[in-house]
């Protein structure tokens, strides 16, 4: 790398590296580039989604084989503490492992790669800013959620182990746990709402941030309807996560002073723990946790689903050729869900008897909420029909998003309402539900924009087959882990027995397919069942965990392909491969620091394909009748704001 | 790389981003604060009479700090102007003004932290309480250490596994030295090396643990019954020389007797036990969460031991009833029942601190549904407590109740096995205390944090100043609008924790 001032004179944005005078460690360490942050936010989740994904991996054992060791595992020092004599999974550590997986995945994985990765990468260059509108909050705001991950990391190597309460961390629970060792402050439970402080501040810093750089921050033309519908998405998420998150950290800074300080907010008058009553005061509520949790968690799905949505509705318009059906319908859409998302939490609480009248509230706000998500994904349905639609990897995932979002959404309706949902709560009926809505979906949005953002970002293509081979099997192998767990949670097999049903003989029992059926032949070929025996819901367990293990070896393509597309990777054609229309495909590849050669101009909206009569099939945003002088932009602006 | 709209307004928003962003933080800050406001009404409106810790507990919470509460009322609010004064002066390009008001905002706001440190010091050491089994609660002050078990141990049996044990922070004196039971060549000379052994041998007894699994799982692989169970050494116990002496947490402790010691973590402790009881400085006695009807024998006057004092309370009770009686009866109602419980009666008169429960007034008119009061004895007199203050009360009010110093101490001995909770009046001691604890402490962290922002930019800002001092104003604005926030908290604060 050659010295900026001598190699490129006045303009160096250019020039394929950025040329400051900063050091490697200012540059790509704390560097207050979004681009950077934003790719520091992708690596540090994908990690801890491998994490969660391992943790499950684990669980799905105990579920399969209660009765055997843990493979390769068990004699590792740290881990065989936590199985028994025999290597067998103990209920303490699927306790831990089912709390971290549901904390990390979500806190850790899925809301990091998608708002702080891609919303960070992304927006900006979408909205032609030279980056955000504060740069060193942003640094400040991926620190502190690194910190908070590292608290969640550490905790595991802790005598007490990691947190062991459900990710949910219900109180007294929370409360009570592994509070009789003699330093509280170094135990799981405790570090757990420590790292959730750090991780909720990183998010509120960030929510400002994005909010303020998309109000502010916007290019000459950028008018609220030229917006990209990612950057609508990143705008509400941005606002669901900056009223959501306080009430979780208030819940959390009560539930830290309950283990520390021993107040009593959430501990109950009377509680009795390991059969001696509980020395605390008494007089708090267990159900304030709840509401308290819920008022951040319902809208947190959101939080988890709308980035996915908006980087599908990117793609799909691109690959289509055609311009995104309903764009104005689903930017309502897409406000009324947020706004929608603050009153439907107590949905998750039907049966801690708060009473009919807000149930039924709750179930009418719930059913409500229901309608912009369908205005949703039928408007993405509808911007395909009639395309000649270029399936390449991106669009097979934004494709595939569609139906899995889909089951994932429709599933919930019987969730919605307080009687289906006394007999699905906390089932593995709810489990399937929202994996749909979030491993085959959200997951699937976020492998859809890596595959297509990929070349801004290296300059280089992935490779297309790998790309097949890492889709194909991860499609089926999603079915096949969620599917069955409907089968099972509708018939009763709960959510938290780490032998995986085996206890409840009467439920786990139940038949799946009769003796001798193509199904039960099927299962005898491998090896579940017994030869001539019937199908039993619980032999559905080893099927499901079988295709978890390969679902985790259906992710070394994309690995490889990850890594390897930097080295070897096509050189992507131009600095818009993919012949798209909006704003970031305007810069140079990788764009550099401050994003733009020259002061971006929006001309038109975001989805200009196949315009009649235009020169090629695309449209973009960028191309204006050069030149343009200042003051015909201004009178474009201000003509749009009469 | 310049971001833009950082100092001038953007045209069709109005505003920079600094200005938009704090107004975004603010909002959040309103969910924050919005959410303990909840929980404050939630946990309040929960209460159940009788059976929860009431809101608020004790009678030397509240009056006195009412005034220092309105203090750092005035002192904020005043604070909020000069910070306005201070922006009006920069935008007057008055540096000298400026700097002026700025130290002034800071001023008050160290005065605010000082006025907190004050009742905060007040709570936490001079107001204790005691619930006895009984739930009838004596307020005083416990002398100085003796909530503490006291102990000299001999023996410890602790687990190589999980965390550090216990009673290793509860030793006060430990020059006598330890050894090793059964290898009487490993010495200590004091826990703290006994604390480095511990840590040793429990990554050692972890390998030996992981070693033993794998031989056992190898031997199962080959014959399930033949296979020798897993066995290893978890447990050390460590004899000391001479008798250690030590000060036992009691919320560690999950069983004792004379001679041993159990700790919640499963360390036991052999030894004598020196002594068994809370010394306490007895105030005031407060049977709310006691049946009137169990109020003449509860074990507190067996605790307390003396007849006068026992007389003292149910005859001022007595004389409470009376004026409640005739209270009620001048306004053609009968007492409502919510009101027969039984408050708080002060045990000397001399320690009467007059600090009424001064929500008394509203409470007649919140519990205003008037019930037949069926059940209730002449001789069982119940009352109702500082509604109508009496002749005694008044007088002693002016004395501080809380200066225990020289007045005639009562201080007795309670038998731990009758306690049920102790504490001081901190965050443990019930809901009001925590969340009065709990919001006070994050809007002192917001005092602070709003107090150094401003302070920085009025130290290192007249560099700022000299190059673009719109650019200072704009920052003060926004500094300014986070102190009002600040500002606007306390003053919900101030009725919901001093006043309701």
């Amino acid at each position: 790398m050659s010295d900026a001032t001598t190699a490129d004179g006045h303009d160096h944005a250019h020039d394929e590296h950025e040329h400051h005078d900063a050091p490697f460690w200012r540059k790509y360490i704390f560097s207050t580039d979004h681009k950077v942050i934003g790719i520091q936010y992708g690596f540090t989740s994908l990690l801890f989604l491998a994490l969660g994904f391992f943790l499950m991996m684990v669980m799905r054992w105990s579920i399969a084989y209660p009765d055997r060791a843990v493979p390769m595992l068990a004699d590792w020092p740290w881990f065989q503490a936590w199985l028994d004599d025999e290597g067998k999974v103990t209920g303490d550590l699927y306790n831990m492992f089912g709390a971290m997986h549901g904390t990390i995945m979500v806190f850790l994985g899925i809301v990091p790669l998608a708002f702080g990765a891609f919303g960070n990468y992304v927006t900006p260059l979408q909205i032609g800013a030279p980056d955000m509108a504060f740069p060193r909050l942003n640094m400040a705001s991926y620190w502190f959620f690194l910190i908070g991950g590292v608290l969640m990391f550490v905790s595991f190597f802790l005598p007490s182990g990691a947190a062991k309460a459900g990710w949910t961390n219900y109180s007294p629970l929370a409360t009570t746990t592994d509070l009789h060792y003699s330093d509280l402050f170094w135990t799981g439970q405790t570090q757990w709402i420590l790292g959730m402080v750090f991780l909720i501040s990183s998010s509120l810093l960030g929510a400002v941030n994005f909010i303020c750089t998309i109000i502010n921050l916007r290019c000459k033309g950028m008018t609220w309807m030229r917006l990209p519908f990612f950057v609508w998405a990143m705008l509400v998420t941005g606002f669901l996560l900056l009223l959501a998150f306080p009430p979780l950290e208030v819940a959390a800074i009560m539930q830290l002073m309950d283990r520390l300080g021993g107040t009593s907010f959430f501990v109950p008058t009377g509680l009795n723990v390991g059969g001696m009553a509980f020395d605390a005061a008494g007089g708090g509520s267990p159900l304030l946790y709840q509401h308290l949790f819920w008022f951040l968690a319902h809208p947190e799905v959101y939080v988890l689903i709308l980035p996915a949505i908006a980087i599908v509705s990117e793609i799909i318009p691109c690959n289509t050729r055609k311009p995104l059906w309903g764009y104005k319908t689903m930017v309502y859409a897409v406000m009324v869900l947020g706004f929608l998302a603050f009153i439907v939490w107590a949905h998750h609480m039907y049966i801690t008897g708060m009473g009919t009248a807000i149930s039924t509230f709750f179930q009418i706000t719930t059913v409500l909420i229901s309608v912009p998500s369908v205005i949703l994904i039928t408007s993405l349905l509808i911007s395909m029909w009639g395309g000649s639609i270029r399936f390449n990897v991106p669009m097979l995932f934004a494709t595939a998003f569609i139906p899995m979002f889909g089951i994932g959404g429709l599933t919930g309706l019987p969730l919605a309402f307080s009687l289906p949902d006394l007999h699905l709560h906390d089932t593995y009926y709810v489990i399937a539900h929202f994996h749909y809505v979030v491993a085959p979906g959200t997951i699937f949005g976020l492998f859809a924009g890596i595959y297509h953002w990929y070349p801004k970002m290296t300059n280089r293509m992935m490779s297309t087959k790998l790309g097949h081979l890492h889709f194909w099997p991860s499609l089926i192998c999603m079915n096949g882990i969620f599917l069955p767990m409907f089968f099972q949670g509708m018939a009763g097999f709960h959510r938290r027995a780490f032998d995986g049903g085996m206890a409840y003989e009467q439920i786990s029992s139940q038949l799946f397919a009769e003796a001798g059926t193509i199904t039960a032949k099927m299962f005898e070929l491998l090896h579940v069942i017994e030869p001539g025996a019937a199908v039993k819901l619980i032999d559905l367990n080893i099927v499901t965990s079988g295709f978890a293990w390969m679902l985790a070896i259906a992710q070394v393509p994309f690995i490889i392909n990850l890594f390897g597309s930097v080295f070897w990777g096509k050189k992507a054609e131009g600095i818009n491969p993919w012949g798209a229309t909006t704003l970031e495909w305007s810069t140079p590849t990788p764009p550099p620091h401050g994003n733009f050669e020259s002061e971006p101009v929006a001309y038109r909206g975001p989805y200009e394909y196949s315009v009649p009569g235009a020169d090629s099939d695309f449209t973009a945003q960028f191309d204006g009748e050069a030149p343009v002088t200042d003051a015909e932009v201004e009178d474009e602006v201000s003509e749009s704001h009469a | 790389m310049e971001i833009p709209y950082e100092v001038t307004p953007r045209r069709d928003t109005g505003l920079f981003n600094a200005k938009l962003g704090i107004w975004l933080f603010l909002a959040s800050e309103v969910m924050l604060f919005g959410g303990l406001f909840s929980a404050y009404v939630f946990l309040r409106v929960g209460v159940q009479e009788g059976v929860d810790t009431p809101w608020p507990w004790g009678i030397n919470v509240h009056k006195d700090f009412v005034y220092l509460g309105f203090l750092n009322t005035l002192v904020l609010i005043l604070s909020s102007v000069w910070v306005v004064f201070a922006w009006v002066a920069l935008k007057e390009r008055n540096w000298r003004k400026f700097q002026l008001y700025m130290y002034g905002v800071v001023a008050c706001a160290m005065i605010f932290m000082v006025v907190k440190g004050i009742e905060y010091n007040s709570k936490l050491n001079h107001h204790h309480g005691i619930k006895l089994t009984d739930n009838s609660v004596m307020e005083g002050t416990i002398v100085h250490g003796t909530d503490k078990i006291d102990f000299t141990g001999t023996k410890f049996t602790f687990n190589l596994q999980g965390g550090l044990p216990g009673f290793i922070k509860d030793i006060t004196k430990d020059d006598v030295g330890f050894s090793l039971e059964g290898e009487e060549s490993v010495e200590f000379a004091n826990a703290a090396e006994v604390k480095a052994w511990f840590l040793k041998s429990r990554s050692k007894v972890a390998n030996e643990l992981a070693l033993e699994r794998k031989r056992y799982r190898s031997e199962l692989a080959v014959d399930r019954d033949s296979a020798k169970p897993v066995s290893v050494n978890t447990k050390a116990t460590v004899i000391a020389k001479g008798p250690i002496q030590m000060k036992a947490n009691p919320r560690k402790v999950v069983a004792h007797s004379a001679t041993s010691l159990s700790y919640k973590d499963g360390t036991s402790v052999e030894g004598k036990l020196v002594r068994d009881a809370v010394e306490f400085v007895v105030h005031e006695v407060d049977m709310q969460l006691v049946l009137p009807q169990n109020q003449r024998t509860s074990i507190v006057w067996d605790v307390i031991g003396d007849e006068g004092a026992k007389k003292q309370f149910f005859d001022a009770q007595k004389l409470r009833y009376d004026e409640l009686a005739e209270y009620y009866e001048k306004r053609g109602k009968t007492i409502p029942l919510s009101t027969m419980r039984g408050y708080i009666l002060n045990l000397h008169p001399v320690h009467i601190g007059g600090h009424g429960d001064d929500h008394g007034d509203g409470d007649h008119k919140e519990h205003g549904k008037e019930k037949k009061d069926g059940d209730h004895h002449a001789g069982v007199s119940t009352h109702l407590s500082e509604a109508i203050p009496t002749a005694d009360t008044e007088s002693a009010g002016s004395e501080e109740g809380h200066e225990h110093g020289g007045h005639d101490e009562h201080t007795i001995s309670v038998p731990r096995d009758k306690i049920k909770f102790m504490g001081n009046h901190g965050p443990r001691y019930g809901n009001y205390y925590a969340i009065y604890f709990t919001m006070t402490a994050l809007h002192g962290l917001h005092v602070v944090g709003g107090a150094l922002v401003l302070l920085f930019m009025v130290v290192f800002g007249k560099k700022l100043y000299l190059k673009n001092p719109e650019h200072l104003a704009n920052r003060v604005e926004v500094g300014g609008l986070f102190w009002h926030f600040v500002d606007l908290v306390w003053i919900f604060l101030f009725p919901l924790m001093y006043l309701l």
